[in-house]
């Protein structure tokens, strides 16, 4: 049985790819490291977090979200490299981690909604070149 | 306190202000494209069975000669098919002799542009902007070609993001945003306007007929009578079909008897 495509419309079919690649696609080693080891350790979640908000960031539209996301990007790179020389964090930092993973992640698909959704941008065009123009 | 103990806190205040920050700006772009696009915008509800309303298309026509005057291009490149008809009836308009007024066939993979009579600055016209290919494909064409001439990419309409920027970010002028790229000028081959259906308006003298048709309806039906109007050029352009060369023609119609355009803003 053939799936109507038209379900889901071109808007939010571009803003879930749109999503899954730029914000859940890095997130990998986090769920692998879970997937493995049953755990997550501090140096991943660190690492993972410096290097997820700078692209979240670089992929935004505005400037200053760009520049707090580079902030916390340089902190926790900073952070990790402590945590790497033995540093000790505190107990509710893996915790407060996941929680602006999450708010990045949320921030970063709501402007992706306005983008694809209402602006209607192509994410990745897949659909057949019928017209030039 | 160390700075491990300082992390998770300024990471977190980081963070909510970022959230803070990207709420604002997605709000403010929607704010604004409301605010920009609110009365040019061609929605849904102004078009006439899925077709651009003639309202919209005789004031999109009305600016993007009014720009065309004030660019004054050497050459038109119209891009076939609604592009070349448009570019046309601008080449008549600013005068522009009929070797400099060329027709560019431009679909999928294939591109046949002549461009013998070309001269700086060149102007390139298409009716609807939908994804800006063919203009991008044209522009970067004549530029490759000439790499020293002045390009001006213009079209009726352009498919708008929601924040106004048009398909094609480039394009130097656009007459009105459209909401949607599936909206369709009347001279698109399904419009069927008191013509047969076998009618393929394939050439240009067939889309201004039919151009001329329906602006001349439009206008007896809101009892315009005015001679000067665009229904009533673009229907002596027909009586004349426009080809390529016909130099006495194309002298014969002045700007200035359209739209009163002696002085464009």
């Amino acid at each position: 049985m053939a799936i109507s495509t038209t379900i889901i419309s071109r808007g939010w079919q571009q803003c879930l790819v749109c999503i899954i690649l730029h914000s859940l696609f890095p997130l990998l080693p986090i769920g692998l490291e879970l997937l493995i080891t049953g755990d997550v350790s501090i140096r991943t979640l660190m690492i993972t977090t410096a290097i997820y908000v700078i692209i979240i960031g670089s992929l935004s539209r505005s400037i200053l979200f760009f520049i707090f996301t580079l902030l916390m990007s340089v902190l926790f790179s900073i952070g990790f490299g402590l945590v790497m020389e033995g540093g000790k964090v505190p107990d509710y930092t893996s915790t407060a981690t996941v929680f602006m993973l999450f708010v990045i992640f949320l921030a970063y698909s709501r402007e992706k909604y306005v983008l694809h959704v209402i602006e209607k941008a192509e994410c990745l065009n897949f659909k057949p070149k019928t017209s030039d123009n | 306190m160390t700075f491990l103990e300082f992390l998770p806190i300024s990471g977190i205040i980081l963070c909510i202000l970022a959230f803070i920050v990207s709420v604002w700006h997605s709000q403010s772009l929607l704010n604004s494209h409301i605010n920009n696009l609110q009365d040019l915008l061609i929605t849904k509800d102004k078009l006439v069975s899925g077709f651009i309303n003639p309202d919209d298309i005789e004031n999109a026509l009305k600016l993007l000669t009014n720009f065309t005057l004030q660019k004054q291009p050497n050459s038109i490149i119209g891009i076939n098919r609604g592009g070349a008809m448009i570019g046309g009836i601008l080449a008549l308009q600013t005068k522009i002799p009929s070797k400099n007024y060329i027709q560019c066939h431009v679909s999928g993979e294939k591109f046949d542009c002549p461009t013998e009579g070309l001269s700086s600055p060149v102007m390139i016209i298409d009716d609807i902007s939908r994804t800006g290919r063919s203009m991008r494909k044209t522009e970067m064409y004549i530029k490759s070609v000439f790499p020293s001439a002045e390009v001006i990419t213009a079209s009726l309409f352009s498919y708008v993001h929601s924040i106004g920027n048009p398909a094609y970010k480039e394009i130097s002028y656009y007459a009105l945003p459209l909401a949607n790229r599936d909206f369709e000028s009347f001279w698109n081959k399904n419009y069927d306007l008191e013509a047969s259906k076998e009618e393929k308006f394939t050439t240009i003298e067939q889309s201004v007929k039919t151009l001329a048709k329906l602006l001349d309806i439009h206008i007896k039906k809101n009892n315009d009578k005015d001679t000067s109007s665009l229904g009533a050029h673009i229907k002596a352009l027909t009586e004349k079909p426009i080809v390529k060369g016909n130099k006495k023609r194309s002298n014969k119609f002045s700007s200035s008897k359209v739209y009163n355009l002696r002085s464009p803003e």
